[in-house]
């Protein structure tokens, strides 16, 4: 993945997506994100955090240090209604972009 | 042997340094690198080769801290509380090192809040007169206007019908008093041993004179809010015969015994009379403008002087206090008056009256009528010390502002460093108002210890109970006023400090960071106009009062001692007899008898008069002394024409003498044309006199007052009966043998009586005594404003000795000399001190014009007292910068060019 503005840009709505399915702690995040991506984005956590430490101040993720089985200290993080939200008008965002460009690299002569 | 724990710790060590990252974070990194170096262990990696992959993915620390930065959004103030403690310490290591110019500092503002407090004190005592009643917004005082073709008269006295028909006449009007004062007037009050028989004349065993003895209203004690420590307040004042005394006059009479019940004498004008004490009331607090110590029943007087009530509108010598009911509205009120005034018709041909309605707590500051109950303040003066005050505390702040600016230089360093280290501009400016807010404190701490010392005596300076007790939540304004000055005068400073470039300042160039020093030249020049102002203002003060005290006011007394006389029966002829008696010692020259001596109230006053064959619309009124054939004589006050009353002519019962002022008031065209005119006393029932002659004006009052007409009546008295005074004239050079002789015939010429004397000179400058004190306040103050404001110059000149350290080594090499350097260096201060003068003289004459307006008799505010001030400024600024530019001209320039 190229472009930093573009990370930067995309991290909240795979957060939100990434969440959606259920509450998850960083490392975790991480490890998805790289999955989903087939191991075209590697995030870093200097640069997960910080997203995840605004969006929990914004009110869209909420958070809790928890045990996990491994008897370690975690903090789990999970989607508030706000964050739900926030993902509807997310999507809706991505897609009117997504239609644009699609549109714009469609063959010539489809469309306008 | 590679441990995890223990390099994973030292990984954390190295994220907790970085300021942007707290522990949470780091903990949860932490959590982190844990994941990634157990998935890492399990694909087959040793723990070492994991760890060090995992820690290289995670980022470099400082990025970490970066990333955490842009989160947190920029420009947030850090406020680290862990560093206060070393403010404190630079604080402490500022006022240990530099003794001088933190002493300096400190004693400019201590001295300046000090100052600023004690005026707050003395305004607020001032403006607190009467706020103790619990109805002080319900309760007004009648005005009495009587306006005459020629004289507009207001008076603080009514005709004792007034209170009566007002309530009738004005359901809003819940309640009144009337008061009626025999101060001024010889009061003797005695009390007999064995209390509850009959007094005996000859033997009381403890006699006073008192002068705050008033017949009161029964009604005063439910108005006003003077509490009762025993005795019923709805009775005390219901009989006749009952009295109300103060808890310290109970005292003074009774000692420990309880006064409730016990009888006093009262020797009035009216006569001796008995009062039984029904009422003990707690002292009269200071900021009352009523003061008394002893409330007699109204009804009483109403028997002792009938035409109270016979002559309801005759005599305007009452006090009247209205209580109105809490829903009516006192201009409303007051506009009714004019058609009562008409429908009741008191007026008469030659008087128009008119009654105006005065709310209690204006009546202490901004009465001026005849006939008040004390000299009340004024809230000119009040609001001059208030802007006074606040000057000073001004100066004081200028000072610190300037003093803290011109030490930047030695603090260029020190702020290069803390910034090279990290530290943030806004870091910086917490610091440096830190530091202000905590001198300021300190300050205020060592001027409230100061004051604490100084109050008793400036209590006495002012004349006024001042105690810092009695400022209540006043101090938390005070408290706040000063955290703000303190908070807005570090503001400059810090924003100067802070705004020092490392680069630049620790190369030494902080002087461009000074240059826009027009702001500190401005309040310099603003801090001695100040200085200037209260200076010449000090002298102008000074000027008026030696004006009224050298003037010439026509009548001699000189070494003039004057006695009471006793109201005893027969005080006519005992006065007679004392002045016989007393003028045959041979330590006395002369003596006169009068019922009034120059600087006291007169006798009386009287409408209505006119020449005989004037009409009745041109009457007049006029001033009454009655005294005897030796009082122009006494006094010095010379013949104009006429003659002097002598003992031998029968005829002087209708005769009187007159002053000039009073020739002019008639109407006649000069001294010999009144000679022989009869006159008209409308006032006394239009009796005829004879004015067999005329003396030259002199000023029976202060020089505030304007000299009034006035007639002299023949002894003895006619109309009334007051008090008699006589003057006796000391000779040879001791006072105090003259005195106890006068104390040995005094005795067997009024057995049993107090004597009591005073010197007619000290009375009579007396009356200046608030001026005096007005005109000392200032002058302290302007000392103290000169003193800040010549710190502030001293710390100023330092610095800019300092700052030219290097040139004055080279121009001192290139030849100049000392008395040229210091010419350079003095130079600009003095041109700031000019200008200050320029700005401080129009004000100054404006200011001062106005308050000589207030004396009928006065100086000029002259130019005089504009030089010396301003010569004192200069020769003090001169004095003060020079000290410190001799000595700089003076170091060797290899020492100085060596500087930085």
């Amino acid at each position: 993945m190229s472009s930093n503005t573009l990370v930067a840009a995309s991290a909240k709505p795979i957060i939100l997506s990434l969440l959606l399915t259920g509450e998850s702690y960083g490392y975790q995040i991480l490890l998805r994100v790289r999955r989903v991506s087939g191991g075209k984005m590697t995030w870093s956590s200097a640069m997960l955090y910080p997203v995840l430490r605004r969006m929990e101040k914004d009110g869209l993720v909420r958070s809790e240090w928890r045990l996990s089985e491994e008897n370690r200290m975690r903090r789990y993080y999970a989607l508030t209604a706000r964050g739900r939200k926030e993902l509807e008008a997310e999507k809706e965002r991505w897609r009117s972009i997504q239609d644009a460009l699609w549109k714009l690299w469609a063959p010539a002569g489809a469309g306008d | 042997m590679f441990d995890l724990e223990h390099a994973i710790k030292s990984w954390r060590r190295g994220l907790a340094k970085s300021p942007s990252l707290e522990d949470s974070y780091v903990a949860e990194l932490e959590a982190v690198l844990r994941d990634e170096v157990a998935a890492l262990v399990r694909g087959g990696m040793t723990e070492e080769e994991a760890f060090r992959q995992a820690s290289v993915g995670m980022g470099d620390v400082s990025a970490i801290g970066d990333e955490f930065k842009k989160v947190r959004g920029p420009g947030r103030t850090q406020f680290v509380p862990g560093l206060v403690w070393n403010y404190f310490k630079i604080v402490a290591r500022k006022l240990k090192r530099q003794k001088a110019h933190s002493l300096i500092t400190l004693i400019g503002l201590t001295t300046g809040m000090a100052a600023f407090i004690l005026i707050v004190l003395y305004c607020r005592f001032e403006r607190s007169y009467d706020d103790f009643h619990r109805n002080a917004d319900r309760i007004l005082r009648v005005q009495n206007d009587r306006i005459y073709s020629l004289r507009h008269d207001r008076s603080a006295g009514c005709p004792p019908g007034l209170g009566p028909a007002l309530k009738e006449e004005f359901p809003e009007i819940a309640e009144f008093a009337r008061l009626h004062s025999l101060g001024g007037a010889s009061n003797i009050v005695s009390r007999t041993a064995g209390s509850g028989g009959a007094s005996t004349i000859s033997d009381p065993t403890v006699a006073f004179y008192e002068s705050r003895v008033f017949f009161a209203d029964p009604a005063f004690l439910r108005i006003f809010s003077f509490p009762l420590i025993s005795g019923d307040k709805a009775t005390a004042l219901e009989e006749p015969e009952k009295a109300v005394l103060s808890e310290s006059l109970a005292r003074k009479y009774f000692n420990d015994e309880d006064p409730l019940g016990q009888t006093i004498t009262v020797t009035t004008r009216f006569g001796r009379h008995d009062y039984r004490v029904s009422g003990i009331c707690r002292d009269v607090p200071p900021n009352s403008h009523l003061k008394f110590d002893i409330l007699l029943s109204f009804r009483r007087l109403a028997v002792l002087w009938p035409s109270t009530e016979e002559q309801p509108w005759s005599s305007n010598a009452f006090l009247t206090y209205l209580l109105l009911s809490p829903s009516a509205d006192r201009s409303a009120l007051e506009e009714k008056f004019p058609p009562f005034v008409e429908k009741t018709s008191f007026g008469t041909s030659e008087l128009r009256r008119e009654f105006h309605l005065q709310p209690l707590r204006t009546i202490h500051l901004t009465s001026r009528l005849r006939f008040e109950a004390e000299a009340n303040g004024d809230l000119v003066t009040v609001r001059f010390l208030e802007i006074i005050g606040l000057f000073i505390l001004l100066v004081a702040w200028v000072n610190f502002i300037n003093l803290a600016t011109a030490r930047s230089l030695q603090r260029g360093k020190e702020v290069c460093v803390r910034k090279t280290l990290g530290a943030g501009r806004r870091q910086l400016t917490v610091q440096f108002l830190f530091e202000s807010v905590f001198l300021n404190i300190l300050a205020f701490l060592l001027a409230l210890g100061v004051i604490l010392c100084v109050h008793p005596l400036f209590s006495r300076l002012v004349g006024k109970p001042v105690s810092p007790a009695d400022l209540g939540n006043g101090w938390v304004w005070v408290g706040a006023a000063i955290l703000g000055g303190a908070v807005l005068s570090g503001v400059y400073p810090a924003f100067i400090l802070s705004s020092f470039r490392p680069v630049l300042a620790l190369r030494g160039q902080v002087h461009g960071v000074l240059k826009g020093t027009v702001l500190r030249k401005g309040l310099v020049v603003f801090q001695f106009a100040t200085a200037i102002l209260l200076i010449a203002s000090t002298l102008i003060v000074g000027k008026q009062l030696a004006y009224v005290q050298n003037q010439d006011i026509g009548v001699d007394l000189d070494r003039t001692l004057v006695l009471k006389i006793p109201q005893v029966s027969g005080a006519e002829q005992l006065a007679s007899a004392g002045r016989t008696q007393l003028s045959a010692l041979s330590s006395i020259g002369n003596a006169a008898v009068s019922t009034s001596v120059p600087g006291r109230e007169y006798s009386n006053a009287v409408s209505g008069i006119r020449r005989q064959s004037a009409a009745a619309e041109e009457a007049q009124q006029a001033f009454l002394i009655d005294v005897d054939d030796n009082y122009f004589r006494f006094f010095s006050i010379p013949l104009v024409c006429g003659r002097s009353f002598s003992r031998g002519y029968a005829a002087d019962k209708e005769a009187v003498i007159v002053n000039e002022e009073m020739v002019k008031t008639l109407g006649f065209e000069s001294a010999e044309k009144a000679l022989l005119q009869k006159v008209v006393l409308g006032g006394f029932g239009g009796d005829v006199v004879e004015v067999v002659g005329v003396v030259k004006n002199y000023h029976h009052k202060s020089l505030r007052e304007k000299i009034e007409p006035v007639i002299y009546m023949p002894l003895p008295q006619t109309y009334f009966r007051r008090g008699y005074f006589l003057s006796l004239r000391v000779e040879g050079q001791s006072i105090g043998p003259a005195i106890s002789s006068i104390a040995e015939k005094w005795k067997q010429i009024f057995p049993g009586q107090p004597l009591e004397y005073a010197f007619l000179d000290d009375e009579f400058n007396g009356q200046y005594d608030a001026d005096k004190r007005f005109g000392q306040v200032f002058g302290l103050s302007s000392l103290l404003a000169i003193l800040i404001a010549c710190l502030g110059l001293f710390g100023l000149a330092s610095f800019s000795a300092e700052r030219r350290t290097r040139e004055i080594g080279i121009r001192k090499v290139f030849g100049a000399s000392v008395p040229e350097i210091t010419r350079m260096l003095t130079g600009e201060f003095l041109r700031w001190v000019l200008l200050a003068n320029l700005i401080a003289w129009p004000v100054t004459w404006v200011i001062m014009s106005k308050w000589l307006q207030r004396f009928a008799y006065r100086t000029t505010a002259g130019l005089w007292p504009l030089g010396l001030a301003a010569l004192f400024a200069l020769i003090i600024a001169l004095a003060t910068v020079s000290y410190k530019a001799v000595r700089s001209a003076a170091t060797n320039p290899a020492d100085s060019i060596r500087h930085e």
